[in-house]
C-alpha cells in the first residue's frame, strides 16, 4: 500500500515497456532468429513508451470524472492506444517485405490486438491504483487537519474561563447544589471535546446532549438573556454525525446573538430527515434588534471549519448554508443519512 | 469613602464583584450596571471613583465605556476580564489595574486599593509629569498613543495573563501583550523570574512566607503576595541572599528572613 503511494508512475511505464522488448527479443531467439525482429520490437517499445505517457495523463484526468463518465473515457483510451500501436507494430513488420502492407498482415496479426489491449489495459488499471491510493491518502490528511483545527475551536478559553468564574461566584454564595450541577455540565461538555478520538462519529441524539450540556452552562451564565429551544424528529436521533458538529454554530449564535443584546436572544435547534437527508438548522433570533453590523470576526473561521468538516467527512461540498433571514441567523447543516446506528449498537 | 461602581453583564459574576467588594473597609458600592450603555448612564449620574467593568459586555463593551468617561468624569478604572483571545496590541484604554478571570478575592482588592492610592496621588497632585527616563533602565509599553516609559525600578511585580502580560506599579498597572519569554529578554537580574506566571522585582520584596502545605510566597511592599513555583525556589534563595547584600546599611537585614506562617 505504501508503495502504491510513494511509486513514481513514470518509473512503471518504463518498466513495463522494457519489459515488452525484453520479452520480445527474448523470443526472437527462439528458431528461427533475427535480429530483424529484435529491433523491431524495439521500435514498437519505444511508441508504446511515448503513448504510455499520453495514456497516464487521460487516466489522471479521467479519475476525477464521476463513476461513468470516467469509465468511459478509461475503456475509450486503452482500446484507442492499444489500436494505434497495433497498427504501428504491425507496420514495422510489414514495411520492410515487399508488399507485405496489405489488410491481410493486420488480420493475421488480430491476437496481437488483443494483446496490446491487454497491455495498456494493465498500465491504466495500475496508474488508476496508484492515484486513487494517493487522491485517498490526501483526503485522509485534509481530514486529519480540519479535525485538529477544529480542536482549537472546541475549547473556548473565554466560555471555561467565564464559566469558572460563575462556579467560583456560586461557592462563594454557599449555593453548592447549582455549583455542583455547573461542574457537572462542565465535566461533561469537557468529556466530548478533550476526548481522544475526535474523527468519530456518535448518535445525533448524543451530540444534542452535548450541546445541551453546553447551553445550560451559557444559561446560567446569561441568565434570562438567553433560551433555547429543540425541536427534533425521532427519526432523525439514530443519524451518526460527525462529533460537535454542532458546537461552532451554537458558539456563534451566542458570541453574535445573545452575547451583545441587551435582550438576550432566543436559539431555536431542529433536526428532521427528509428524503435520506438529515437536516439540521440552528436559528438565532435577538429579541431587540441589533442595530450595529454583525462583527463577523471569528464567526467565519468556526464556520469554515464545520463546511471543511463535513466536506472531508462526506466528500461533497456545500453541506453547510448559512444566511441571515428577518428572525436573525440561521445555519442548515445537511448529512447523508447512509450510516444509522441500529438498535442492537447503541 | 471610596465609591465603585461596577459593571458587568454576567448576573453571577456581578454578584460576585458585589459580595467582594462591599466587603472592604472605606469602600462603597454605590451602584452597579449590566451593559455599557447603562454603565455610562450610571457613571454620568453617580460620578464614581473607580469603575470595575468587564470588556465584553452588550451595546458598548468596557473599552468604548472606559473611553467615553475618561473625557468626562474621569474614574480610575479596573478592568476584570478573561483576556482570553483578545487581537489588539495596545487595549484603548488606560485602566489602573487588570484582573484575571477567574476572580480571586485578594487580587481584586489590590486593584481597588492600587486605584485607592491613585486617587490620593492624583489629589496630592505628586503625579510624575512625564520626563525623560535618561539612562534609566526602563520598560516600553505600547499604547494608543505609541506608548510610554516605566522606569525598572519602579515595577513591583509582573503577572501573565493569556496572551498578555500586566505590568503592576505601585499606583497603576499596564498591560502588553506578550509572552513571559518575551518579557524575560527585556528584565534585568533584578526582576527574576519565580513562577510560570509572575516576574517579581526583589527590591520590593519585604518578606518571604512559607504555608504548611510547602507552597512559599514572596510578600511585597503594600503587602501583595505572590506564589514561588517549586522549580524556582532555589535560584530565588540564591538571588535573595545576594539582594541581601545590596541593602543599605539601615535597613534590617532580618526582615529578609524565612517566616514560618
Amino acid at each position: 500500500m505504501q508503495y502504491l503511494e510513494r511509486a513514481k508512475p513514470q518509473h512503471l511505464i518504463c518498466g513495463l515497456w522494457a519489459a515488452n522488448a525484453i520479452l520480445g527479443m527474448a523470443l526472437s531467439l527462439v528458431p528461427p532468429a533475427e535480429s530483424e525482429v529484435a529491433l523491431k520490437l524495439v521500435k514498437t517499445s519505444l511508441c508504446g513508451l511515448g503513448l504510455s505517457f499520453a495514456v497516464t495523463a487521460l487516466t489522471e484526468r479521467a479519475l476525477v470524472l464521476p463513476r461513468r463518465q470516467s469509465l468511459t473515457v478509461l475503456v475509450l483510451t486503452i482500446i484507442a492506444s492499444g489500436t494505434l500501436i497495433w497498427i504501428a507494430d504491425t507496420l514495422f513488420q510489414t514495411l520492410t517485405i515487399p508488399g507485405g502492407w496489405t489488410l491481410s498482415a493486420f488480420t493475421t496479426r488480430r491476437y496481437n490486438w488483443v494483446y496490446f489491449n491487454l497491455l495498456f489495459g494493465l498500465q491504466v488499471i495500475v496508474i488508476a491504483l496508484i492515484f486513487s491510493t494517493r487522491a485517498l491518502a490526501l483526503r485522509q490528511k485534509q481530514l486529519v487537519e480540519a479535525q485538529l483545527a477544529a480542536l482549537r475551536f472546541q475549547v473556548n478559553p473565554h466560555f471555561l474561563f467565564n464559566t469558572l468564574n460563575a462556579i467560583s461566584t456560586l461557592v462563594s454564595e454557599r449555593d453548592g447544589d447549582a455549583a455542583e450541577e455547573m461542574i457537572a455540565k462542565l465535566a461533561e461538555f469537557l468529556s466530548v471535546t478533550l476526548a481522544e478520538n475526535l474523527t468519530s462519529l456518535v448518535p445525533l441524539r448524543k451530540e444534542l446532549e452535548t450541546i445541551q450540556a453546553y447551553l445550560e452552562i451559557e444559561t446560567v451564565r446569561f441568565g434570562d438573556r438567553l433560551k433555547v429551544r429543540y425541536a427534533c424528529d425521532k427519526s432523525a436521533s439514530d443519524v451518526l454525525v460527525p462529533s460537535l458538529i454542532l458546537q461552532p454554530l451554537v458558539e456563534n449564535a451566542v458570541k453574535f446573538a445573545v452575547a451583545p443584546s441587551k435582550g438576550g436572544a432566543v436559539v431555536t435547534i431542529t433536526a428532521t430527515v427528509v428524503e435520506k437527508e438529515l437536516i439540521i438548522t440552528v436559528q438565532d433570533t435577538a429579541t431587540l434588534a441589533i442595530d450595529t453590523v454583525r462583527k463577523y470576526v471569528g464567526a467565519g473561521v468556526g464556520l469554515r471549519n464545520v463546511g471543511q468538516r463535513l466536506e472531508a467527512q462526506y466528500g461533497q461540498p456545500g453541506l453547510l448554508e448559512t444566511r441571515k433571514n428577518e428572525r436573525g441567523f440561521l445555519a442548515t447543516v445537511r448529512i447523508p443519512c447512509g450510516q444509522i446506528l441500529r438498535r442492537s449498537e447503541t | 469613602m471610596t465609591r465603585v461602581l461596577l459593571v458587568d453583564d454576567e448576573p453571577l459574576a456581578l454578584r460576585r464583584l458585589v459580595a467582594i467588594v462591599a466587603e472592604m473597609p472605606n469602600v462603597e458600592v454605590v451602584g452597579t450596571a449590566s451593559d455599557g450603555e447603562s454603565a455610562v448612564v450610571e457613571a454620568r449620574r453617580l460620578k464614581p471613583d473607580i469603575l470595575v467593568l468587564d470588556i465584553e459586555m452588550p451595546v458598548l463593551n468596557g473599552i468604548e465605556v472606559a473611553s467615553i468617561l475618561s473625557t468626562e468624569c474621569r474614574p480610575q478604572v479596573v478592568v476584570v476580564s478573561a483576556f482570553a483571545r483578545y487581537a489588539t496590541d495596545a487595549f484603548a484604554i488606560e485602566a489602573t489595574d487588570y484582573v484575571l478571570k477567574p476572580l480571586r478575592p485578594d487580587r481584586l482588592r489590590q486593584a481597588i486599593e492600587r486605584a485607592e492610592r491613585r486617587i490620593a496621588e492624583v489629589a496630592a497632585l505628586t503625579t510624575a509629569a512625564p520626563k525623560s527616563l535618561g539612562t534609566l533602565p526602563s520598560l516600553h509599553i505600547p499604547d494608543v498613543r505609541g506608548g510610554h516609559d516605566v522606569a525598572m525600578g519602579n515595577i513591583k511585580w509582573i503577572e501573565a495573563a493569556r496572551d498578555y502580560v500586566i505590568v503592576h506599579t505601585a499606583a497603576q498597572s499596564h498591560l502588553i501583550r506578550s509572552t513571559m519569554a518575551e518579557m524575560a529578554d527585556q528584565l534585568p537580574a533584578a526582576i527574576p523570574r519565580v513562577h510560570r506566571s509572575a516576574f517579581v522585582n526583589l527590591d520590593h520584596v519585604e518578606r518571604w512566607v512559607r504555608s504548611d502545605k510547602g507552597v512559599y510566597r514572596l510578600v511585597l511592599t503594600d503587602g501583595e503576595a505572590v506564589q514561588v513555583g517549586p522549580s524556582y525556589l532555589s535560584e530565588l534563595r540564591t538571588a535573595l541572599r545576594d539582594s541581601k547584600s545590596r541593602l543599605p546599611p539601615s535597613r534590617n537585614p532580618q526582615k529578609l528572613s524565612k517566616d514560618k506562617q
